[in-house]
């Protein structure tokens, strides 16, 4: 951060810049803004991170997000669409959970894991002994997303979730490392 | 019979041959000349007709055509089908080996993910909706809930661009 942005971000004041988006939630904003609920929108996309290339990250890599508004949407239809998605790709024998957690646009919100594919739940080295997955970040939009875009808060609730299509390409086939995706290796392409 | 005009023959096979243009107006003057039904053949079965102290000189001129013709139709068709030799490059390329075939591509694994997930969100009901990757900062963080900097350091933001050149 310069410091002229630091100074800005004190006095509360924000310049209008063109950047790389860093997540595919400005295309959820526009959505909202140009239609009127009832909504149901899945947003794919590329992203791009200031992170140093590693193992699990990259300073490319895809994201699928998603939101439905309406009259009465509730956490019951996150949990069922989310579970329903989950075995659609995961199969039908993997088990959900829901982990409370934070993001600045949902409340509450919630990080969602799999049982683990590989040892089944009992523990390995692919989830870390845990034996679940993370797989997805979601929760109720936060009423000030609907103020912003200029939806009456107390008539609309809905919810969002996102998740890393790279990741979950890594999770269904074992892949251990995200740079294979971008390496362009035939031996490696060919197997999908 | 031995007055056939061997001159008018000559002038006539000068006429066909000079006049050919293709490997199949060839054969048909092989036919024409050398076939079990052709000119030779019916010259040939004349002979034993002929008085037989004109049968050796009758035979020579017969033989001296079918030589003629022969030596025509191998020169015609030497000019008219380039020597299929000459297509082959150099002998240690072996032309009954497969050719290079070109390899079809398909659509890269993570294409394939991005497919499947929205396809289970799309059977849900959902419509796919994409935006550009170049955005304003205030739409990809918008300051509606967070202080700034929380965000910013949720989501690694910096303020900077990513330079478009080196300068």
């Amino acid at each position: 951060m310069s410091h002229a942005s630091k100074k800005d971000a004190r006095r509360g004041r924000q310049d209008t810049k063109l950047l790389l988006r860093s997540h595919t939630s400005p295309v959820q904003i526009r959505a909202m803004q140009s239609r009127k609920p009832p909504l149901a929108i899945v947003v794919p996309g590329r992203v791009y991170r200031p992170d140093a290339v590693d193992a699990s990250h990259s300073f490319m890599f895809h994201q699928i997000e998603g939101f439905m508004v309406d009259y009465n949407i509730t956490f019951s239809d996150l949990k069922g669409i989310l579970e329903f998605f989950a075995k659609s790709v995961f199969g039908k024998n993997i088990k959900m959970r829901f982990r409370p957690h934070f993001f600045p646009f949902t409340e509450p919100s919630a990080e969602v894991d799999i049982s683990c594919i590989i040892c089944k739940g009992k523990g390995c080295s692919v989830c870390g002994q845990k034996g679940w997955l993370e797989i997805l970040g979601s929760g109720m939009i936060h009423p000030n997303v609907f103020k912003h875009v200029g939806y009456n808060p107390k008539k609309y609730t809905g919810f969002a979730f996102g998740m890393g299509a790279d990741r979950i390409a890594m999770l269904k086939y074992g892949i251990d490392d995200i740079r294979l995706f971008y390496e362009n290796d035939l031996r490696f392409l060919r197997q999908f | 019979m031995s007055d056939f005009n061997f001159k008018d023959l000559d002038s006539q096979i000068g006429q066909d041959f000079g006049s050919i243009q293709d490997a199949q107006a060839l054969e048909s003057l092989r036919v024409k000349y050398l076939g079990r039904k052709g000119i030779l053949a019916e010259l040939t079965s004349r002979i034993s007709d002929l008085p037989a102290e004109q049968r050796p000189q009758f035979g020579r001129q017969v033989n001296r055509i079918k030589q003629k013709i022969s030596k025509l139709l191998e020169e015609k068709r030497q000019t008219l089908q380039p020597k299929p030799v000459s297509r082959i490059p150099s002998p240690e390329i072996d032309i009954t080996l497969p050719g290079i075939t070109q390899e079809l591509g398909h659509r890269h694994i993570i294409t394939q993910i991005i497919e499947e997930v929205c396809g289970v969100f799309v059977r849900l009901g959902f419509a796919i909706v994409e935006g550009p990757e170049i955005e304003q900062n205030t739409i990809i963080l918008p300051r509606l809930i967070s202080p700034w900097s929380i965000l910013r350091a949720m989501f690694s933001i910096h303020s900077i661009c990513v330079m478009s050149h080196a300068s």
